[in-house]
């Protein structure tokens, strides 16, 4: 498929949260007012606000797990994360100037969920969530840096192969979800063999450079003159793609644990 | 604290000063000036849109 028919099909980009209208002003904003449009500062302020609201339901779900003894006693909680983060993250995509009240929601749903799945992982192998975490804010200085001097450049092409692989990704889980209703899986995905944890490797790969689409996506934002509210919905891509960044380290991790 | 609490807690750590810190400058100018760079914009088009009517 020639470059340009496929940036047709699936749009500028595939990823919902990107949209080409994604900083399109909506009828109250008024473009004479520096004060009500997107910064970079404002945007990082805002990344640093989600994770503190992250952090604290995740850490609130943690104690709950290690002081129950187990994952009876938070179960709902994650589900209601799970779910919860799942609505929310879909108004956000959707209703963008509402991102202001969304995305903090989904931080502190997600946490829910996030602090339950770290401790169950964490139960099973100590140490790993420590590490996990480590691995993922590593990745985001580091691709930052790399970002920011310009030693990573996105390009069309960059965009289109991310977004494909994504999709791809995003597909062979939807298909392994389904087929475990039917008792069944694609192994390879779970498995702690060679190509169970070089899958999981490449999966980290393609979180990680969904961050340098999150970080160019933002600079385009703030030097366009975006509205205010696109802080609050550049900080929720970023947390998105955070969020999966670090599940997958977690899963590659724990691959690599079991072996 | 063990060593893999230090290793790991420092790299988060870092990770998230390097980002506040760096998060709020703009990106260098070989990112920002070149011709086959990204287009998210509309922001563009509406103005133009707005100037037109």
């Amino acid at each position: 498929m020639a470059n340009r028919t496929a940036l047709q099909t699936f749009g500028r980009s595939g990823n919902p949260m990107f949209r080409s209208n994604a900083f399109q002003p909506d009828a109250t904003f008024d473009e004479s007012d520096s004060t009500r449009r997107m910064t970079l500062a404002g945007a990082v302020n805002k990344t640093g606000i989600l994770l503190v609201l992250c952090l604290v339901s995740a850490g609130y779900v943690w104690n709950q797990f290690f002081q129950s003894g187990g994952s009876g006693a938070v179960n709902g909680l994650m589900m209601l994360g799970l779910l919860g983060g799942l609505a929310m993250a879909m108004v956000t995509i959707f209703k963008r100037q509402w991102s202001g009240v969304t995305a903090p929601a989904y931080a502190l749903l997600q946490g829910l969920a996030m602090g339950g799945i770290s401790a169950m992982f964490e139960m099973q192998y100590p140490g790993i969530v420590i590490q996990a975490v480590g691995l993922t804010f590593g990745t985001l200085g580091v691709l930052l840096l790399a970002y920011k001097t310009g030693l990573i450049k996105p390009t069309e092409n960059f965009r289109l192969m991310i977004v494909a692989a994504t999709g791809g990704i995003a597909l062979l889980y939807l298909v392994s979800f389904v087929m475990g209703f039917f008792g069944s899986s694609i192994g390879f995905i779970h498995s702690n063999g060679l190509f169970g944890i070089g899958f999981s490797l490449f999966v980290v790969a393609i979180a990680a450079l969904n961050l340098v689409l999150d970080f160019d996506f933002i600079e385009a934002g703030a030097e366009q003159g975006a509205p205010k509210y696109m802080e609050w919905y550049g900080a929720f891509s970023l947390m998105v793609t955070l969020v999966w960044l670090y599940l997958e380290i977690l899963r590659l991790l724990a691959k690599l644990r079991s072996r | 604290m063990g060593l893999n609490e230090l290793i790991f807690g420092g790299l988060a750590v870092l990770g998230i000063a390097v980002f506040v810190y760096v998060g709020q400058f703009r990106a260098s100018r070989s990112q920002r000036e070149r011709s086959d760079r990204l287009r998210w914009n509309t922001v563009d088009k509406a103005q133009s849109a707005k100037k037109k009517s």
